[in-house]
């Protein structure tokens, strides 16, 4: 098992440095480019999640990221770790108007819907004072 | 990012180049806007070297879609590469976004 560990400060910028960090790891362990794209993206809208309605303006905070590689197994996990309030971001359900015409879209929710859709496995847990996510996604086809 | 606005007659064309994501989408938004707000109707957003996108990216095209057909204008893209074009059908976006394979095509559905 090969693993990382970033720790993301509550600001926009730390996206960056989460994003070159990833891709340094996924380089060294020769991730394929589709997983890195489709962990990318999952890890971006959980974290922005947490920037926006967790943390708010609480700068001194952070998020604790843990992401580890199974090759033999084909899976990669990532932990997202926050200390916000209580808040299950998979509890909300599908956006309703995914299917609804031009005027009716309003896209509340849709960054966990992709979450869900992208990934194989998303769950949560509340662990002393933690919000806890761990998502895996399989990295063979 | 990189963002290039050119014009082809009345058709305004906005190319995007690299990732597009919550750091700065808002240029995007802002590029668009202007654009909108000048009164050009006819837009094409050639994605053919857009990287990545987001959902606060996916939120401007749905935004500018709006605004378009709200001054009975088109907005078109193209040339979405299969990653980025799988995220819009996870996102619901191919079924209300005309979605061409080139600006080419873009353009020929302007007329």
């Amino acid at each position: 098992m090969q693993q990382i560990k970033i720790e993301i400060k509550n600001e926009l910028s730390e996206l960056h440095k989460m994003v070159e960090e990833f891709e340094l790891f996924a380089e060294e362990v020769s991730l394929p480019l589709k997983v890195l794209f489709t962990m990318n993206l999952a890890l971006e809208e959980l974290i922005t999640n947490v920037m926006f309605y967790g943390y708010n303006d609480k700068n001194h905070e952070a998020i604790e990221l843990t992401i580890s590689y199974d090759k033999e197994n084909n899976t990669l996990f990532a932990e997202l770790k926050d200390r916000a309030p209580k808040f299950n971001p998979i509890e909300r359900e599908r956006p309703k108007d995914l299917e609804g015409n031009i005027e009716e879209r309003n896209i509340g929710g849709l960054g966990i819907h992709l979450v869900k859709q992208l990934m194989d496995d998303v769950v949560y847990r509340r662990e002393n004072g933690y919000n806890i996510l761990t998502i895996r996604c399989n990295t063979k086809d | 990012m990189i963002l290039k606005t050119e014009k082809a007659g009345k058709i305004c064309i906005v190319n995007i180049n690299g990732r597009l994501d919550t750091t700065n989408f808002k240029q995007l938004e802002d590029v668009l806007e202007e654009q909108i707000s000048n009164g050009e109707k006819k837009i094409i957003v050639d994605c053919s070297e857009m990287e990545y996108v987001s959902s606060s990216g996916l939120r401007i095209f749905l935004m500018m879609l709006k605004k378009t057909n709200a001054q009975q204008g088109k907005f078109v893209l193209s040339g979405l590469q299969s990653h980025i074009l799988e995220i819009f059908e996870i996102a619901g976006f191919t079924s209300i976004f005309k979605i061409e394979k080139s600006v080419d095509e873009a353009k020929a559905l302007m007329q």
